[in-house]
């Protein structure tokens, strides 16, 4: 975490944009994971973890088999039958490892009433040291397995298939059935369709909500600022959200206020600290804490590694919660965004891990191998939750007044009229610009000044000369969204 | 920032980080796990069966399901994964398809013949015997594995012909410790 304290200006320099902790991090989680992966996904050939067998001192073993389909063995139910498309079978190992040697061992499976010996084909398996095997029908509802000389490594297994419609499978046995059989493709559709789903009913929820809040946009244009709030809060009553847009005016509103100088150098850009206005607002403080340690210069260098060398920035987070507090504190919203979005993001995030563990757990139903297919849609139907339910409309009346009043503005700025030059319109350019840029409109709004002699403000210092209006946009507007998407992108989670 | 946060605020960002700080590792999971379930599998080789071109806890890398649609069919020499049609939950093997379906194996003398035709194992030591004598008629959708290592292979020889089902994949080559294509085994 960033804590502030570290003088990133006694570092040394960058070579190669590799930032340590970084490539230190996300290197772990690759070698952890891959080595994860190895461990889950191999097996051994020509072994096996063995857990299942009917071996005991008795030499005689019977197996029971019912109507039903459900095996017993001895007076224990152990198996059931496996159904399969041409027939059903009972296929099952039933001495594996006994560690001693066994002169012979007999296995009798005994058929329920409706079901003849005669019609069912059977065999006996044996590996890993066993002398002789035979198989036979004793009598119309018994077939004999036998083995001779039997290793203490040896492996027996007997087999037997059963005609289709001999046994009466339960009603849950036949879904099971049938799902198993079902293709990749029928697999493939649900888990497109649950989150097919899910966004339909986000987007008809959405839909109901937005109606339901609508926003109503004043008819006339508003010239003028719809109320005295910080570009960085007008941003986020417009949007619900503080991204790197308000970031970036607020950047630019702090130069125009006089705080801070940007400096444009040939392909290069830096910062420098002005004067200290004790009417900051806190949020601000804690960007330009971000932007500056205790020099009153930063280059681009010096903010990249401030940027770059956290997982996190904790300032970054706190200059979010800054604005959505502001912002709710002036009763634009009926609950606190930045909690909301995070109870959603909690919710979507416990149905994504849920899935996450049904799709592991999934891996154990080998019958059912597509069955994780399920579990990837449900996953990404959280993903989806996440993003989507971050857009429902939570402004209150006064909320949805204001941002009217806002839109109107926004239809002011990015009006196609050019405005005339006046005295008294010298300076209207820079003045609503940072607002201009948190209502998407900035390039728009510059163009309506494209008929003025543009004068370059004193905050924004080039070392480019004969500087026009475009060009001043065309140098300006890039580095503050740069910097403002690098300062973005490192909010701590629930900070977005 | 810490000092006053709520339990609810403490919980939401807590499992905001792990799933910040995981989420690639957990895609990486997921698609690692399709991917093996469904397509690339390693498997590490226990036992001598497919000495010398397998050897004891060499790591393999094999093609899953690739038989499964039916338009591929097993080749013969293919070394493929199989399930041990005694035990197919628990135990796999790694064999070397040498019968196809409908044709007759017979081991007679050491030798192998095929349809009654000797069959030349270019893969096996020359000086290597094939035993016990046998002889198989395979069924349609029946095919005879061995293991390349004759004397100490559990095989079709013990167990019988193995039916299409229990043949999960084909082995595409040795990744670890010295790697190597099949094709250059």
């Amino acid at each position: 975490m960033d804590t502030g304290s570290t003088n990133s200006q006694n570092k040394s320099p960058l070579t190669f944009g590799i930032y340590w902790r970084k490539l230190g991090f996300f290197g772990s989680f690759f070698i952890a994971g891959l080595i994860g992966v190895i461990f889950i996904s191999h097996f051994n050939a020509d072994s096996a973890d063995f857990d299942y067998a009917v071996y005991s001192d008795n030499p005689v073993s019977d197996i029971y088999l019912s109507q039903n389909g459900k095996i017993k063995i001895g007076e224990v139910a152990k198996d059931k039958v496996n159904i399969l498309g041409d027939f059903d079978e009972i296929r099952t190992p039933v001495i594996d490892s006994p560690g001693i040697y066994m002169d012979q061992f007999v296995v009798n499976l005994h058929l329920p009433d409706n079901i003849d010996a005669n019609d069912i084909q059977y065999e006996i398996l044996a590996i890993h040291g066993v002398d002789s095997t035979e198989s036979f029908i004793s009598d119309q509802r018994t077939i004999v397995y036998r083995a001779y000389g039997i290793g203490p490594s040896a492996t027996i297994s007997v087999v037997a298939k059963i005609p289709k419609g001999l046994i009466t499978y339960s009603a849950l046995d036949n879904l099971l059935f049938s799902l198993r059989s079902f293709s990749l493709k029928k697999w493939l559709l649900f888990s497109f369709l649950i989150p097919l789903i899910t966004t339909s009913y986000l987007v008809i929820f959405l839909y109901i909500k937005l109606k339901q809040q609508k926003v109503e946009i004043p008819a006339d244009e508003v010239s003028s600022l719809p109320t005295s709030i910080p570009p960085a809060v007008a941003g986020a009553l417009y949007r619900q959200k503080v991204t790197a847009r308000e970031i970036a005016a607020t950047l630019v509103d702090l130069a125009i206020r006089g705080n801070i100088f940007i400096l444009d150098r040939d392909r290069d850009f830096a910062f420098a600290k002005n004067r200290f206005d004790n009417r900051l607002l806190g949020y601000e403080k804690i960007l330009l804490s971000k932007i500056f340690t205790e020099h009153v210069f930063s280059n681009r260098q010096q903010i990249e590694q401030r940027i770059n060398d956290h997982l996190y920035s904790r300032k970054i987070s706190l200059y979010t919660t800054g604005v959505y507090a502001l912002a709710t504190r002036l009763g634009y919203f009926k609950v606190n965004p930045q909690t909301l979005h995070g109870r959603y993001r909690l919710g979507g995030i416990a149905a994504f891990l849920l899935s996450l563990v049904g799709f592991l757990v999934s891996f154990s139903f080998s019958d059912y191998p597509y069955l994780s297919f399920i579990w990837i849609g449900m996953m990404a139907s959280s993903l989806l939750f996440i993003g989507l339910a971050q857009k429902i409309p939570i402004r209150t009346d006064s909320g949805r007044s204001v941002t009217g009043q806002w839109l109107a503005f926004r239809r002011y700025l990015s009006s196609k009229d050019k405005i005339p030059f006046s005295y008294d319109n010298a300076e209207l350019f820079q003045r609503f610009l940072p607002y201009a840029i948190v209502l998407d409109c900035e390039v728009a709004w510059a163009k309506r000044f494209s008929e003025q002699n543009f004068v370059i403000p004193k905050w924004f210092v080039s070392s480019k000369g004969g500087f026009g209006l475009q060009d001043f946009c065309l140098s300006l507007f890039p580095i503050v969204s740069y910097i403002a998407q690098g300062l973005s992108s490192v909010r701590e989670p629930g900070f977005e | 920032m810490s000092e006053d946060r709520t339990f609810l605020d403490k919980i939401l960002y807590g499992s905001g980080v792990v799933f910040d700080l995981a989420k690639w590792l957990i895609l990486l999971l997921i698609v690692l796990s399709v991917v093996n379930t469904f397509f690339v599998g390693v498997f590490v080789v226990d036992g001598e069966s497919m000495y010398p071109n397998f050897r004891d806890r060499e790591v393999v890398l094999w093609r899953k399901g690739v038989y499964d649609s039916g338009q591929v069919k097993p080749n013969r020499a293919d070394i493929v994964v199989v399930q041990y049609p005694g035990d197919p939950k628990h135990k796999k093997y790694v064999k070397r398809i040498v019968g196809l379906p409908n044709e007759s194996v017979q081991i007679s003398k050491g030798k192998v013949y095929i349809n009654k035709k000797l069959y030349s194992e270019e893969y096996l030591n020359p000086s290597l015997l094939t035993e016990p004598d046998g002889y198989w008629k395979l069924k349609a959708g029946e095919y005879f594995v061995m293991g390349d290592n004759r004397p100490n292979s559990n095989d079709s020889r013990y167990f019988g012909p193995i039916e299409t089902r229990f043949i999960m994949g084909k082995s595409i080559g040795v990744v670890f410790p010295r790697f190597r294509l099949v094709e250059d085994i």
